[in-house]
Protein backbone atom coordinates (compact mmCIF):
# COMPACT_ATOMS: atom_id res chain seq x y z
CA UNK A 1 0.00 0.00 0.00
CA UNK A 2 2.89 2.40 0.71
CA UNK A 3 4.36 1.54 -2.93
CA UNK A 4 1.24 2.63 -4.26
CA UNK A 5 0.87 5.55 -2.40
CA UNK A 6 4.07 6.83 -3.38
CA UNK A 7 3.69 5.64 -7.18
CA UNK A 8 0.68 7.79 -7.17
CA UNK A 9 2.27 11.14 -5.73
CA UNK A 10 5.42 10.78 -8.07
CA UNK A 11 2.49 10.74 -10.90
CA UNK A 12 1.18 13.62 -9.26
CA UNK A 13 4.39 15.52 -9.11
CA UNK A 14 5.54 14.14 -12.76
CA UNK A 15 2.30 15.63 -14.59
CA UNK A 16 2.86 19.03 -12.85
CA UNK A 17 5.87 18.81 -14.06
CA UNK A 18 5.32 18.04 -17.14
CA UNK A 19 2.52 21.21 -17.33
CA UNK A 20 4.85 24.01 -18.62
CA UNK A 21 6.71 22.64 -21.78
CA UNK A 22 3.27 21.76 -22.66
CA UNK A 23 1.82 24.69 -22.33
CA UNK A 24 5.16 26.29 -23.70
CA UNK A 25 4.98 24.10 -26.70
CA UNK A 26 0.95 24.34 -27.31
CA UNK A 27 1.68 28.77 -27.36
CA UNK A 28 4.08 27.75 -30.20
CA UNK A 29 2.22 25.38 -32.28
CA UNK A 30 -1.68 27.11 -32.07
CA UNK A 31 -0.61 30.70 -31.71
CA UNK A 32 2.44 31.54 -33.51
CA UNK A 33 2.85 28.97 -36.10
CA UNK A 34 -0.81 28.64 -36.56
CA UNK A 35 -0.85 24.69 -37.85
CA UNK A 36 -2.28 21.60 -35.87
CA UNK A 37 -0.19 18.93 -33.74
CA UNK A 38 1.34 16.23 -36.80
CA UNK A 39 0.65 13.20 -35.37
CA UNK A 40 -1.67 13.60 -32.23
CA UNK A 41 -2.29 9.61 -31.46
CA UNK A 42 1.15 9.11 -31.66
CA UNK A 43 2.28 11.67 -29.38
CA UNK A 44 -0.37 11.30 -26.77
CA UNK A 45 1.19 7.82 -26.54
CA UNK A 46 5.06 8.87 -26.35
CA UNK A 47 3.54 11.48 -23.38
CA UNK A 48 1.98 8.61 -21.43
CA UNK A 49 5.10 6.65 -21.66
CA UNK A 50 7.32 9.87 -20.77
CA UNK A 51 4.64 10.20 -17.58
CA UNK A 52 4.75 6.61 -16.43
CA UNK A 53 8.52 5.68 -17.53
CA UNK A 54 9.54 8.85 -15.25
CA UNK A 55 7.48 8.16 -12.32
CA UNK A 56 8.89 4.57 -12.33
CA UNK A 57 12.22 5.89 -12.89
CA UNK A 58 12.23 8.51 -9.56
CA UNK A 59 10.47 5.90 -7.81
CA UNK A 60 12.94 3.56 -8.10
CA UNK A 61 15.79 5.56 -8.04
CA UNK A 62 14.67 6.56 -5.12
CA UNK A 63 14.99 2.92 -3.36
CA UNK A 64 17.85 1.94 -5.51
CA UNK A 65 20.91 3.85 -6.39
CA UNK A 66 20.39 7.23 -4.00
CA UNK A 67 19.72 4.81 -0.68
CA UNK A 68 22.99 2.67 -2.10
CA UNK A 69 25.60 5.16 -2.78
CA UNK A 70 24.55 7.22 0.54
CA UNK A 71 25.36 3.78 2.63
CA UNK A 72 28.33 2.88 0.74
CA UNK A 73 29.81 6.50 1.36
CA UNK A 74 28.96 5.82 4.97
CA UNK A 75 30.29 2.37 5.44
CA UNK A 76 33.37 2.92 3.58
CA UNK A 77 34.17 6.38 5.14
CA UNK A 78 33.55 4.50 9.02
CA UNK A 79 35.93 1.36 8.05
CA UNK A 80 38.76 1.05 9.97
CA UNK A 81 41.53 2.29 8.99
CA UNK A 82 44.83 0.26 8.58
CA UNK A 83 47.18 2.44 7.11
CA UNK A 84 47.92 5.88 7.88
CA UNK A 85 47.53 9.63 6.39
CA UNK A 86 45.48 9.55 3.73
CA UNK A 87 46.24 6.53 2.07
CA UNK A 88 43.51 5.19 4.90
CA UNK A 89 41.01 7.39 2.35
CA UNK A 90 41.82 5.50 -0.76
CA UNK A 91 38.57 2.87 -0.79
CA UNK A 92 36.31 6.09 -0.69
CA UNK A 93 38.37 7.86 -3.67
CA UNK A 94 38.60 4.60 -5.97
CA UNK A 95 34.85 3.91 -5.56
CA UNK A 96 33.67 7.53 -6.39
CA UNK A 97 36.00 7.29 -9.64
CA UNK A 98 34.95 4.05 -10.07
CA UNK A 99 31.23 4.52 -9.81
CA UNK A 100 31.63 7.70 -11.58
CA UNK A 101 32.88 5.77 -14.82
CA UNK A 102 30.52 2.96 -15.17
CA UNK A 103 27.63 5.54 -14.67
CA UNK A 104 28.58 7.40 -16.87
CA UNK A 105 28.61 5.05 -19.48
CA UNK A 106 24.78 4.30 -19.28
CA UNK A 107 24.15 8.23 -19.64
CA UNK A 108 21.07 7.85 -22.28
CA UNK A 109 21.23 11.67 -22.77
CA UNK A 110 25.32 11.16 -23.87
CA UNK A 111 24.82 8.24 -26.20
CA UNK A 112 22.25 10.64 -27.94
CA UNK A 113 24.68 12.85 -28.18
CA UNK A 114 27.39 10.68 -29.16
CA UNK A 115 25.36 9.40 -31.85
CA UNK A 116 24.20 13.06 -33.13
CA UNK A 117 28.07 13.90 -33.22
CA UNK A 118 29.16 10.87 -35.29
CA UNK A 119 26.62 12.20 -38.25
CA UNK A 120 27.49 16.08 -37.87
CA UNK A 121 31.53 15.08 -37.94
CA UNK A 122 30.96 12.63 -41.24
CA UNK A 123 32.37 9.64 -38.85
CA UNK A 124 35.42 11.25 -37.35
CA UNK A 125 34.48 11.38 -33.98
CA UNK A 126 33.62 7.62 -32.84
CA UNK A 127 30.35 7.60 -30.32
CA UNK A 128 32.51 5.21 -28.29
CA UNK A 129 35.90 7.03 -28.25
CA UNK A 130 33.66 10.36 -27.13
CA UNK A 131 31.60 8.46 -24.42
CA UNK A 132 34.63 6.69 -22.78
CA UNK A 133 36.79 9.80 -23.05
CA UNK A 134 34.42 11.78 -20.97
CA UNK A 135 33.98 8.78 -18.65
CA UNK A 136 37.26 8.80 -17.81
CA UNK A 137 37.02 12.93 -17.22
CA UNK A 138 34.20 12.41 -15.01
CA UNK A 139 35.75 9.40 -12.72
CA UNK A 140 39.25 12.25 -12.64
CA UNK A 141 36.76 14.73 -11.75
CA UNK A 142 35.29 12.97 -9.04
CA UNK A 143 38.80 11.37 -7.76
CA UNK A 144 39.39 15.31 -7.08
CA UNK A 145 36.25 16.40 -5.81
CA UNK A 146 36.43 13.01 -3.30
CA UNK A 147 39.73 13.93 -2.58
CA UNK A 148 38.92 17.19 -1.74
CA UNK A 149 36.07 16.18 0.66
CA UNK A 150 38.39 14.08 2.57
CA UNK A 151 41.19 16.12 2.92
CA UNK A 152 39.47 19.39 3.98
CA UNK A 153 40.48 21.88 0.68
CA UNK A 154 38.11 24.68 0.56
CA UNK A 155 35.83 23.93 -2.57
CA UNK A 156 36.57 27.81 -4.34
CA UNK A 157 40.20 26.89 -4.41
CA UNK A 158 39.56 24.06 -6.44
CA UNK A 159 37.22 25.01 -8.83
CA UNK A 160 39.12 27.93 -9.85
CA UNK A 161 41.98 26.16 -10.36
CA UNK A 162 40.02 23.96 -12.95
CA UNK A 163 38.38 26.49 -14.16
CA UNK A 164 41.98 28.12 -14.95
CA UNK A 165 43.26 24.49 -16.32
CA UNK A 166 40.52 24.70 -19.06
CA UNK A 167 41.07 27.94 -19.88
CA UNK A 168 44.63 26.86 -20.64
CA UNK A 169 43.58 24.22 -22.72
CA UNK A 170 40.86 25.83 -24.67
CA UNK A 171 43.73 28.00 -25.96
CA UNK A 172 46.37 25.16 -27.29
CA UNK A 173 43.04 22.80 -28.26
CA UNK A 174 42.13 22.33 -31.99
CA UNK A 175 39.06 25.27 -32.73
CA UNK A 176 36.24 22.42 -33.85
CA UNK A 177 36.25 20.75 -30.76
CA UNK A 178 36.57 23.30 -28.31
CA UNK A 179 32.19 23.62 -27.86
CA UNK A 180 31.82 19.79 -27.33
CA UNK A 181 34.65 19.73 -25.08
CA UNK A 182 33.32 22.27 -23.34
CA UNK A 183 29.51 21.11 -23.12
CA UNK A 184 30.20 17.54 -22.82
CA UNK A 185 30.26 17.70 -18.84
CA UNK A 186 26.72 19.22 -18.70
CA UNK A 187 25.83 16.23 -20.86
CA UNK A 188 27.47 13.70 -19.40
CA UNK A 189 25.83 14.90 -15.48
CA UNK A 190 22.98 13.83 -16.30
CA UNK A 191 19.47 11.47 -15.14
CA UNK A 192 22.20 7.91 -13.42
CA UNK A 193 25.21 9.96 -12.48
CA UNK A 194 23.72 13.00 -10.56
CA UNK A 195 21.63 11.95 -7.75
CA UNK A 196 24.02 8.84 -7.13
CA UNK A 197 26.80 11.55 -7.21
CA UNK A 198 24.12 13.96 -4.39
CA UNK A 199 23.79 11.28 -2.11
CA UNK A 200 27.37 9.52 -2.04
CA UNK A 201 28.92 13.17 -1.70
CA UNK A 202 26.28 14.59 0.89
CA UNK A 203 26.64 11.24 2.84
CA UNK A 204 30.44 11.00 3.10
CA UNK A 205 30.01 14.58 4.38
CA UNK A 206 28.03 13.75 7.09
CA UNK A 207 30.48 10.56 8.07
CA UNK A 208 33.16 11.95 8.44
CA UNK A 209 34.42 13.95 11.27
CA UNK A 210 34.29 17.51 11.58
CA UNK A 211 32.98 18.27 8.11
CA UNK A 212 30.11 20.26 7.29
CA UNK A 213 27.20 19.07 4.90
CA UNK A 214 26.31 22.35 3.39
CA UNK A 215 30.01 23.22 2.50
CA UNK A 216 31.98 19.97 1.99
CA UNK A 217 28.59 17.70 1.03
CA UNK A 218 28.16 19.35 -2.45
CA UNK A 219 30.53 20.05 -4.88
CA UNK A 220 30.93 17.06 -6.53
CA UNK A 221 28.53 17.18 -9.27
CA UNK A 222 30.71 20.50 -10.63
CA UNK A 223 33.76 18.34 -10.41
CA UNK A 224 32.47 15.77 -12.74
CA UNK A 225 31.33 18.52 -14.69
CA UNK A 226 34.55 20.21 -15.21
CA UNK A 227 36.49 16.66 -15.36
CA UNK A 228 34.97 16.13 -19.77
CA UNK A 229 36.23 19.35 -20.63
CA UNK A 230 39.67 18.90 -19.56
CA UNK A 231 40.13 15.25 -20.49
CA UNK A 232 38.25 15.91 -24.18
CA UNK A 233 40.60 18.90 -24.39
CA UNK A 234 43.49 16.62 -23.83
CA UNK A 235 42.46 14.11 -26.22
CA UNK A 236 41.54 16.30 -29.27
CA UNK A 237 44.94 17.75 -28.84
CA UNK A 238 46.37 14.87 -28.60
CA UNK A 239 44.68 13.45 -31.24
CA UNK A 240 45.68 16.32 -33.44
CA UNK A 241 49.60 16.06 -32.61
CA UNK A 242 49.49 12.25 -33.48
CA UNK A 243 47.89 13.48 -37.15
CA UNK A 244 50.80 15.38 -37.37
CA UNK A 245 53.52 13.18 -36.81
CA UNK A 246 51.64 10.51 -38.96
CA UNK A 247 51.86 13.57 -41.92
CA UNK A 248 55.21 14.09 -41.21
CA UNK A 249 56.42 10.59 -41.64
CA UNK A 250 54.27 10.09 -44.49
CA UNK A 251 56.55 13.04 -45.94
CA UNK A 252 59.32 11.71 -44.90
CA UNK A 253 58.79 8.59 -46.38
CA UNK A 254 58.11 10.17 -49.98
CA UNK B 1 -3.13 19.73 -43.99
CA UNK B 2 -2.06 16.66 -45.99
CA UNK B 3 -4.19 13.89 -45.24
CA UNK B 4 -1.90 10.33 -44.60
CA UNK B 5 -2.90 7.97 -47.63
CA UNK B 6 -5.17 5.15 -45.76
CA UNK B 7 -2.67 2.07 -45.32
CA UNK B 8 -5.31 -0.23 -46.57
CA UNK B 9 -4.80 1.43 -49.81
CA UNK B 10 -0.88 2.31 -49.65
CA UNK B 11 -0.07 -1.52 -48.91
CA UNK B 12 -2.66 -3.29 -51.00
CA UNK B 13 -2.64 -7.19 -50.38
CA UNK B 14 0.26 -6.78 -48.12
CA UNK B 15 1.81 -5.55 -44.87
CA UNK B 16 5.17 -4.83 -44.04
CA UNK B 17 5.83 -7.86 -41.57
CA UNK B 18 4.43 -7.37 -37.84
CA UNK B 19 2.35 -4.33 -38.70
CA UNK B 20 -1.48 -5.40 -39.28
CA UNK B 21 -4.08 -2.64 -40.65
CA UNK B 22 -7.39 -1.92 -38.68
CA UNK B 23 -10.61 0.04 -38.56
CA UNK B 24 -11.41 2.63 -35.62
CA UNK B 25 -14.13 3.80 -35.96
CA UNK B 26 -13.76 4.34 -39.45
CA UNK B 27 -10.26 5.28 -39.57
CA UNK B 28 -7.54 3.01 -41.23
CA UNK B 29 -4.78 2.67 -38.56
CA UNK B 30 -1.63 1.16 -39.05
CA UNK B 31 -0.16 -0.79 -36.25
CA UNK B 32 2.08 -3.23 -34.76
CA UNK B 33 0.61 -6.58 -33.23
CA UNK B 34 0.82 -6.01 -29.16
CA UNK B 35 2.88 -9.00 -29.22
CA UNK B 36 5.76 -7.34 -31.23
CA UNK B 37 5.71 -4.23 -28.96
CA UNK B 38 6.05 -6.03 -26.10
CA UNK B 39 9.38 -8.21 -27.93
CA UNK B 40 10.99 -4.79 -29.12
CA UNK B 41 10.50 -3.40 -25.33
CA UNK B 42 11.84 -6.48 -24.09
CA UNK B 43 15.12 -6.32 -26.27
CA UNK B 44 15.53 -2.46 -25.32
CA UNK B 45 15.09 -3.32 -21.45
CA UNK B 46 17.74 -6.41 -21.49
CA UNK B 47 20.24 -3.80 -23.57
CA UNK B 48 19.72 -1.07 -20.49
CA UNK B 49 20.08 -4.30 -18.00
CA UNK B 50 23.25 -5.14 -20.13
CA UNK B 51 24.31 -1.22 -19.67
CA UNK B 52 23.90 -1.41 -16.29
CA UNK B 53 26.37 -4.00 -15.69
CA UNK B 54 29.29 -2.50 -15.07
CA UNK B 55 27.65 -0.10 -12.10
CA UNK B 56 26.53 -3.17 -10.26
CA UNK B 57 29.87 -5.25 -10.66
CA UNK B 58 31.37 -2.07 -8.64
CA UNK B 59 28.88 -1.84 -6.17
CA UNK B 60 29.16 -5.48 -5.61
CA UNK B 61 33.15 -5.22 -5.23
CA UNK B 62 33.42 -2.75 -2.92
CA UNK B 63 30.24 -4.04 -0.92
CA UNK B 64 31.51 -7.85 -0.61
CA UNK B 65 35.75 -7.35 -1.15
CA UNK B 66 36.34 -4.04 1.11
CA UNK B 67 33.28 -3.34 2.98
CA UNK B 68 32.80 -7.07 3.93
CA UNK B 69 29.43 -6.95 4.79
CA UNK B 70 25.94 -7.95 3.57
CA UNK B 71 24.01 -5.29 1.13
CA UNK B 72 21.77 -3.44 3.63
CA UNK B 73 18.13 -3.76 1.80
CA UNK B 74 19.62 -6.45 -0.40
CA UNK B 75 15.94 -7.02 -2.03
CA UNK B 76 14.43 -3.81 -2.16
CA UNK B 77 17.33 -2.12 -3.99
CA UNK B 78 17.29 -5.00 -6.77
CA UNK B 79 13.28 -4.08 -7.24
CA UNK B 80 13.77 -0.68 -7.45
CA UNK B 81 16.65 -1.31 -9.96
CA UNK B 82 13.94 -2.82 -11.90
CA UNK B 83 11.78 -0.45 -11.55
CA UNK B 84 14.49 2.20 -12.53
CA UNK B 85 15.45 -0.06 -15.31
CA UNK B 86 11.49 -0.25 -17.24
CA UNK B 87 11.04 3.57 -16.42
CA UNK B 88 14.41 4.81 -18.08
CA UNK B 89 12.90 2.44 -21.09
CA UNK B 90 9.86 4.05 -21.62
CA UNK B 91 10.94 7.54 -20.57
CA UNK B 92 13.46 7.52 -23.44
CA UNK B 93 11.12 5.73 -25.84
CA UNK B 94 8.61 8.62 -25.12
CA UNK B 95 10.74 11.06 -25.49
CA UNK B 96 11.47 9.79 -28.87
CA UNK B 97 7.46 9.20 -29.66
CA UNK B 98 6.80 12.68 -28.12
CA UNK B 99 9.19 15.50 -27.08
CA UNK B 100 11.76 15.20 -30.02
CA UNK B 101 9.71 15.28 -32.79
CA UNK B 102 6.99 18.07 -31.37
CA UNK B 103 10.21 19.96 -30.43
CA UNK B 104 11.87 19.37 -33.87
CA UNK B 105 8.64 20.46 -35.44
CA UNK B 106 8.54 23.34 -33.43
CA UNK B 107 12.18 24.23 -34.50
CA UNK B 108 11.83 24.35 -38.21
CA UNK B 109 8.80 26.33 -37.88
CA UNK B 110 9.74 28.71 -35.60
CA UNK B 111 12.97 29.11 -37.68
CA UNK B 112 10.71 29.24 -40.98
CA UNK B 113 9.05 32.37 -39.41
CA UNK B 114 12.73 34.52 -39.88
CA UNK B 115 11.98 36.28 -36.61
CA UNK B 116 14.68 37.05 -34.17
CA UNK B 117 12.41 37.96 -31.92
CA UNK B 118 10.56 34.95 -32.12
CA UNK B 119 13.43 33.23 -32.29
CA UNK B 120 15.00 33.85 -28.69
CA UNK B 121 11.90 33.87 -27.02
CA UNK B 122 11.05 30.20 -28.39
CA UNK B 123 14.63 29.27 -27.29
CA UNK B 124 13.58 31.03 -23.85
CA UNK B 125 10.42 28.59 -24.15
CA UNK B 126 12.45 25.71 -24.31
CA UNK B 127 14.88 26.70 -21.81
CA UNK B 128 12.69 27.40 -18.94
CA UNK B 129 9.97 24.52 -19.27
CA UNK B 130 12.12 21.43 -20.20
CA UNK B 131 14.59 22.50 -17.21
CA UNK B 132 11.01 22.22 -14.69
CA UNK B 133 10.63 18.95 -15.89
CA UNK B 134 14.24 17.40 -15.54
CA UNK B 135 13.81 14.85 -12.71
CA UNK B 136 17.67 15.04 -11.84
CA UNK B 137 17.18 18.73 -10.98
CA UNK B 138 14.65 17.83 -8.64
CA UNK B 139 16.21 15.11 -6.69
CA UNK B 140 19.28 17.12 -6.48
CA UNK B 141 16.51 19.98 -5.29
CA UNK B 142 15.03 18.12 -2.81
CA UNK B 143 18.39 17.06 -1.39
CA UNK B 144 19.51 20.43 -0.97
CA UNK B 145 16.66 21.21 0.56
CA UNK B 146 17.19 18.85 3.20
CA UNK B 147 20.46 19.66 4.05
CA UNK B 148 19.45 23.11 4.76
CA UNK B 149 16.85 22.47 6.88
CA UNK B 150 19.08 20.17 9.08
CA UNK B 151 22.12 23.00 8.94
CA UNK B 152 19.53 24.99 10.65
CA UNK B 153 19.50 27.38 7.73
CA UNK B 154 15.66 27.00 6.65
CA UNK B 155 13.13 27.37 9.46
CA UNK B 156 9.70 25.55 9.25
CA UNK B 157 8.94 22.00 8.20
CA UNK B 158 8.35 19.68 5.33
CA UNK B 159 5.78 22.47 3.42
CA UNK B 160 8.80 25.25 4.15
CA UNK B 161 10.92 22.72 2.43
CA UNK B 162 9.40 22.00 -0.12
CA UNK B 163 8.60 25.71 -1.02
CA UNK B 164 12.25 26.11 -0.94
CA UNK B 165 12.78 23.28 -3.48
CA UNK B 166 10.38 24.60 -5.63
CA UNK B 167 11.58 28.21 -5.45
CA UNK B 168 14.88 26.75 -6.70
CA UNK B 169 13.83 24.72 -9.71
CA UNK B 170 12.04 27.46 -11.19
CA UNK B 171 14.76 29.53 -11.05
CA UNK B 172 17.47 27.39 -12.29
CA UNK B 173 14.90 26.85 -15.11
CA UNK B 174 14.34 30.64 -15.68
CA UNK B 175 18.34 31.16 -15.71
CA UNK B 176 18.87 28.18 -18.13
CA UNK B 177 16.01 29.59 -20.79
CA UNK B 178 18.08 33.13 -20.22
CA UNK B 179 21.05 31.22 -21.30
CA UNK B 180 19.07 29.48 -24.57
CA UNK B 181 17.77 32.63 -25.72
CA UNK B 182 21.50 33.99 -25.39
CA UNK B 183 23.09 30.84 -27.59
CA UNK B 184 20.47 31.12 -30.13
CA UNK B 185 20.91 35.31 -30.38
CA UNK B 186 24.89 33.73 -30.32
CA UNK B 187 24.35 31.50 -33.19
CA UNK B 188 22.51 33.90 -35.18
CA UNK B 189 25.07 36.18 -34.65
CA UNK B 190 27.91 34.10 -35.68
CA UNK B 191 29.74 34.54 -32.43
CA UNK B 192 32.14 31.76 -30.66
CA UNK B 193 31.01 30.32 -27.78
CA UNK B 194 33.95 30.14 -26.05
CA UNK B 195 33.46 33.69 -25.28
CA UNK B 196 30.45 33.35 -23.50
CA UNK B 197 31.50 29.75 -21.58
CA UNK B 198 35.08 31.39 -20.24
CA UNK B 199 33.95 34.47 -19.02
CA UNK B 200 30.97 32.67 -17.35
CA UNK B 201 33.37 30.68 -15.72
CA UNK B 202 35.74 33.34 -14.79
CA UNK B 203 32.52 34.88 -13.47
CA UNK B 204 30.88 32.23 -11.36
CA UNK B 205 34.54 31.69 -9.77
CA UNK B 206 35.10 35.09 -9.11
CA UNK B 207 31.65 35.47 -6.87
CA UNK B 208 32.22 32.69 -5.37
CA UNK B 209 35.79 33.25 -4.34
CA UNK B 210 34.82 37.24 -3.38
CA UNK B 211 31.83 36.20 -0.54
CA UNK B 212 32.18 32.94 1.37
CA UNK B 213 28.83 32.18 1.20
CA UNK B 214 28.13 28.26 2.00
CA UNK B 215 25.71 28.05 -0.83
CA UNK B 216 28.17 28.49 -3.63
CA UNK B 217 28.78 24.43 -3.66
CA UNK B 218 24.97 23.96 -3.73
CA UNK B 219 24.23 26.64 -6.62
CA UNK B 220 27.39 24.81 -8.71
CA UNK B 221 26.06 21.56 -8.38
CA UNK B 222 22.30 22.73 -8.96
CA UNK B 223 23.89 23.92 -12.64
CA UNK B 224 25.18 21.13 -13.33
CA UNK B 225 22.21 18.93 -12.48
CA UNK B 226 20.04 21.34 -14.55
CA UNK B 227 21.04 19.90 -17.92
CA UNK B 228 19.97 16.51 -18.16
CA UNK B 229 17.75 14.00 -19.58
CA UNK B 230 15.00 16.26 -21.41
CA UNK B 231 16.84 19.71 -21.93
CA UNK B 232 20.03 18.40 -23.30
CA UNK B 233 18.68 16.76 -26.27
CA UNK B 234 16.44 19.41 -26.84
CA UNK B 235 18.76 22.44 -26.84
CA UNK B 236 20.89 20.17 -28.75
CA UNK B 237 18.65 19.72 -31.72
CA UNK B 238 17.40 23.48 -31.10
CA UNK B 239 21.41 24.51 -31.71
CA UNK B 240 22.65 22.05 -34.44
CA UNK B 241 19.20 22.47 -36.23
CA UNK B 242 19.80 26.25 -36.29
CA UNK B 243 23.56 26.06 -37.08
CA UNK B 244 22.77 23.56 -39.82
CA UNK B 245 20.55 26.27 -41.31
CA UNK B 246 22.30 29.34 -41.76
CA UNK B 247 24.75 29.20 -44.35
CA UNK B 248 28.34 30.30 -43.30
CA UNK B 249 27.85 28.03 -39.62
CA UNK B 250 29.34 25.22 -38.82
CA UNK B 251 26.29 22.83 -36.63
CA UNK B 252 29.66 21.48 -34.60
CA UNK B 253 31.57 24.47 -34.06
CA UNK B 254 28.61 27.06 -33.80
CA UNK B 255 25.68 24.67 -32.17
CA UNK B 256 27.17 23.56 -29.62
CA UNK B 257 28.72 25.63 -26.60
CA UNK B 258 24.47 26.37 -25.62
CA UNK B 259 24.31 23.61 -23.09
CA UNK B 260 27.48 24.41 -21.28
CA UNK B 261 26.26 28.29 -20.62
CA UNK B 262 22.87 26.51 -19.79
CA UNK B 263 24.27 24.85 -16.94
CA UNK B 264 26.38 28.04 -15.68
CA UNK B 265 23.88 30.66 -15.99
CA UNK B 266 22.24 28.69 -12.78
CA UNK B 267 25.63 29.02 -11.25
CA UNK B 268 25.83 32.63 -11.42
CA UNK B 269 22.11 33.57 -10.56
CA UNK B 270 21.71 31.17 -7.55
CA UNK B 271 25.31 33.14 -6.10
CA UNK B 272 24.00 36.39 -6.79
CA UNK B 273 20.66 35.84 -5.35
CA UNK B 274 22.65 34.67 -2.23
CA UNK B 275 24.61 37.26 -1.79
CA UNK B 276 21.49 39.71 -2.62
CA UNK B 277 19.91 37.96 0.04
CA UNK B 278 22.52 38.56 2.71
CA UNK B 279 23.65 34.31 1.81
Amino acid sequence: MELLGTLWAGTVGTVSDLVPIAVLFAIFQFVVLRKPLPDLGRISIGLFYVVVGLTLFRVGLGVSLIPTGASMARQLASLEHPAEGWTAYLPIVLFAGSIGFTATLIEPTLIAVANRVRDLSGGTVQPWTLRIVIALGVAGGLTLGTLRIVLGVPFELVITAMVILIALLVLGAPRTMVPLALDSGAIATSVVTVPLIAAYGIALAETLPGRSVLIDGFGLIIMALLGPAVTLLLFAQAYRLYQNWLKRGENRAV
Amino acid sequence: MKRRPSPLRYFPGELPAGYHARRVFGFHILNQRMSDKLLVFLKEITKNFRDFFPILAVVVIFQWAVVGQPMPDLWARLGGILLTLVGLTLFVRGLDMSVFPLGQSLADGVVSRRSMLVLVIFGFAVGFGSTVAEPALAAVAEQAASTAHEAGRLAGGEAEMARFALVLRYVVSAAVGLAVATGVFRILKGWPATWFVLPGYALATVVALSNESPLAAVAFDAGAAATSAINVPLMMTLGTGLASLIEARDPLTDGFGLIAVASLMPMVVIQLAAVALGG
